[in-house]
């Protein structure tokens, strides 16, 4: 993973997010002043659009756009700023898998593109999220981020959002898992998604550090 | 004490005695909890009242806090007030006619639509419109508050911004001066007001200014010398 | 300056009959209906809502019970298979129907149908993605008014699409067609031969069909009276629906199968294409092959801390202490089937299951961000989908 903060010019937050399959532009506006239908009288509100890597977003998208917000409101601080609004642009480059059976991967480059957005932009979060995409290969093995290969050969493909409180992932924001997979399977596909969060997180910080120490 | 945190960092400070948070810090309304919610570098500092904490950050994006100095567009005249944008997209703030000074009932601002001022957040509440004034309200005097006409407007980051306006140590506005004579305001909004005697100078400290932002401070003197030798060139030409 | 007495305000506590407060605070509402051990739709923390399913009697096919009629009914629909779900006061109306597509992409090395059954059978477990294809389902919720479909519509259908595909219970080559030939006998009679009945040997032999077809299936999916989170109600009556469906037969005209066209493009004669005219069946059908072991129903659970200051018992208790239960663990409970405006808004962590009669699971999704989901809230929700998918599977025909 590697990721170029303040990659654009013009927005509050932006972010070039790249893994070795999937790229992601992720750009960040807010607080601003929300159009009258989406003001809410105590909380931030968000907007959130995805676009796919090729042609117009469909509900394929929607459903991506739907898995990220669930994970970015529950991270805002939404209630210091009443009557705002902000928004957030996800712009796939890459897919990185094959678009008409999966979605995992774009949705972990997502998540995680937007979170850096977001805090690029200052908009004030109470925690970080960070998400993960794992395989298991018919022989039961767990492989985090997998190639397009992988996935395809892939019993079973489960995409996992963790809330990292204090530099440690502190609970499940979200799951998403797909394919043929016993209770046993959910166990281990957590552990090696949790440290591949961890790792993450060690990277995280230390784009963001090189961040703040330019200034 | 100073060290880098990120949003969902636990910080350490006395329960027992009083805290006062600052910008970047958040106290959850439910558990209670204080968390950082920006990332940047943390400062808890004793104070006599008890700990200040606050997180120094750097963003494009300006919220008004009382106190701040900042240079606003006039977007639009009411009854009794001006509706004033601090940044693009965000909510616009208002100025009353009254917080000028002399001001009276008769005697009305004559600010139109565009024009510039400079400026001090006077009330600042998340749920409601923040406020600006255009005059030492303890004293009723103009100190530089008020109308800026001609000049230019940089916009530059915000921690960028409180550099140059607070830290007396920073370089940039001293090496702009050995090139030039300007006069200048600095608004914590992130955007800077700049005028000088002619244009070419404008358009050096412009792009110097511009330049400048996101540079360590050691590079400020040759991109300063560099941009004035541009401009001076090109005009002999 | 004010007296002492001037400056006490009188507070009158207002009080609101239940079914107001849950109008007006749905969450103080739920959370006192869970202090007393049950949930506003009076359901048990863990009990489901009973189903009712009535599976295939709106398709076409569908021959009535009653012998003494002698009208056929739904013959003159085309759909395949159907399913009316009931789970409390929820309908939901699954119908399937299909269409035929040209297959563009096939190749010599494409393995024989009867081979490729074969080999479903003995390697499903390792099988490819790729040789399963899913249906287009279209979901409606009524709501009264007409309008663009919502996000929720467009998010639950393509959820639908998506799990079934990576279920793998439609292979692809059970939507395969097998044409037939109608040939006209001798005698003037019209006679159509299938591959698969008796002596068609010869008759199939006798003419060459280089083009292959496939089904491809839509179902649409109309909830009516919703009252929670529809994805579950909508993969079970999905299930049903698609274990009824009778694909059509189809058949090629003996005149149309080696019909050969002289096409003029520019002035030259010399580009010739073959077409034929694919003819479904009327009154014959196949049942579809599913991989029955991959057959799976869903439910949908919600966590939710308690908030002990809603807990009633404590209001009654102790009126003027105030500080007892401060430091109080949370405590997290677990509400299955998630009915009703007051749980939906309130209970922000939920938890989808997908499974099969053998527990195996084909999607789970979490969502966090309210109640902390602890590895035994999962496992507790996991060893409830199982039963809830042993009972679901019996209503099976």
């Amino acid at each position: 993973m590697n990721a170029e903060i303040s990659y654009l010019d013009n927005v509050d937050g932006s972010c070039l997010y790249n893994t070795p399959h999937t790229r992601v532009v992720a750009s960040a506006t807010g607080p601003v002043e929300p159009k009258a239908r989406q003001e809410l009288p105590t909380q931030l509100a968000l907007e959130l659009s995805v676009r796919p890597a090729a042609g117009v977003a469909t509900t394929r998208e929607v459903r991506i756009q739907d898995s990220v917000r669930a994970v970015i409101t529950s991270i805002l601080a939404a209630y210091k700023y009443p009557r705002q609004l902000c928004q957030l642009t996800l712009q796939v480059l890459q897919a990185g898998e094959s678009e008409e059976l999966f979605h995992c991967l774009e949705l972990a480059a997502c998540v995680n593109s937007a979170v850096f957005a977001l805090v690029d932009a200052g908009v004030a979060l109470t925690a970080l999220a960070l998400a993960t995409t794992v395989a298991l290969a018919h022989d039961g093995t767990a492989t985090a981020e997998p190639s397009r290969q992988q996935l395809m050969d892939a019993r079973s493909v489960h995409t996992v959002v963790f809330r990292i409180v204090d530099g440690k992932p502190e609970d499940i924001l979200s799951m998403d898992s797909h394919g043929d997979f016993s209770e046993a399977d959910i166990l281990k596909v957590l552990d090696v998604a949790e440290t591949s969060a961890k790792q993450l997180n060690a990277q995280f910080r230390e784009t963001v550090l090189a961040r703040v120490n330019i200034v | 004490m100073t060290s880098l945190v990120i949003p969902g960092d636990r910080i350490s400070v006395d329960p027992e005695r009083p805290v006062q948070l600052g910008p970047g810090m958040y106290c959850d309304p439910r558990t209670q909890d204080i968390v950082p919610v920006n990332a940047g570098v943390l400062h808890i500092s004793e104070s006599k009242r008890g700990q200040t904490v606050y997180v120094d950050y750097d963003s494009k994006r300006y919220t008004p806090a009382v106190g701040d100095l900042v240079v606003g567009v006039i977007t639009g005249a009411f009854a009794d007030s001006y509706r004033v944008s601090l940044a693009s997209f965000s909510t616009p703030v208002s100025l009353s006619y009254m917080a000028f000074p002399n001001a009276s009932k008769k005697n009305r601002p004559t600010l139109v639509i565009g024009d510039l001022v400079y400026a001090r957040v006077c009330t600042a509440e998340k749920e409601l419109e923040a406020e600006i004034e255009c005059m030492d309200s303890t004293t009723g005097s103009e100190s530089g508050f008020g109308l800026l006409e001609n000049g230019t407007v940089v916009e530059v980051t915000l921690g960028f911004a409180r550099h140059l306006l607070f830290d007396d140590a920073f370089p940039l506005l001293r090496l702009l001066a050995q090139h030039c004579k300007f006069e200048i305001a600095i608004g914590v909004n992130g955007k800077i007001w700049i005028k000088t005697e002619e244009v070419k100078d404008t358009i050096a400290c412009y792009r110097s200014i511009k330049d400048c932002c996101g540079k360590p401070q050691e590079a400020f003197e040759e991109i300063i010398k560099q941009h004035f030798k541009t401009v001076t060139n090109t005009v002999e030409e | 300056m004010s007296t002492e007495e001037e400056a006490t305000v009188e507070v009158h506590p207002v009080s609101f009959p239940p079914e107001i407060l849950a109008r007006i605070s749905p969450e103080l509402s739920l959370q006192r209906h869970l202090s007393l051990g049950f949930r506003p739709s009076l359901r048990g923390f863990e009990e489901f809502r009973d189903v009712s399913v009535d599976v295939g009697t709106l398709s076409r096919y569908h021959q009535l019970q009653d012998p003494s009629s002698t009208k056929e009914v739904g013959t003159d629909n085309h759909v395949l298979g159907s399913c009316v779900l009931r789970e409390g006061d929820v309908y939901v109306v699954t119908k399937i129907t299909g269409g035929i597509i040209e297959d563009v992409t096939m190749s010599n090395e494409d393995i024989d149908e009867e081979e490729d059954a074969e080999l479903l059978e003995l390697t499903e477990d390792h099988s490819d993605i790729t040789k399963y294809t899913s249906v287009y389902p279209v979901v409606e919720v009524e709501r009264g008014r007409m309008g663009a479909c919502t996000d929720e519509e467009m998010i639950t259908s393509q959820k639908l699409f998506d799990t079934l595909q990576h279920a793998k219970i439609l292979p692809k080559s059970s939507l395969k067609v097998k044409p037939g030939v109608r040939i006209t006998n001798d005698d003037g009679t019209v006679e159509i031969i299938y591959p698969d009945s008796a002596n068609s040997d010869e008759v199939m032999s006798s003419f060459k069909i280089n083009k292959k077809w496939s089904y491809v299936l839509y179902a649409r999916i109309e909830v009516f009276g919703r009252t929670g989170p529809v994805f579950d109600l909508c993969w079970n009556s999905l299930m049903y629906a698609l274990k009824s469906v009778q694909l059509p037969k189809a058949f090629i005209d003996e005149r149309a199968t080696d019909l050969k066209m002289t096409v003029r493009t520019r002035g030259r004669n010399a580009i010739i294409r073959e077409t034929y005219n694919l003819l479904c069946d009327p009154n014959d059908s196949t049942p579809i092959r599913l991989a029955e072991k991959n057959i799976s129903f869903a439910s949908t659970y919600g966590l939710i801390d308690l908030d002990p200051e809603a807990d009633i018992a404590n209001l009654e208790e102790d009126a003027d202490g105030d500080e007892a239960m401060v430091d109080e663990e949370v405590k997290t409970v677990l509400l299955a089937d998630i009915e009703g405006e007051a749980e939906e808004s309130s209970i922000k962590s939920n938890i989808t299951i997908v499974s099969n009669a053998d527990g195996r699971f084909k999607r789970l999704s979490i969502v966090g961000g309210g109640a902390k989901i602890t590895p035994a809230l999962l496992a507790k929700s996991i060893a409830l989908s199982k039963q809830r998918t042993a009972d679901l599977a019996g209503k099976l025909i």
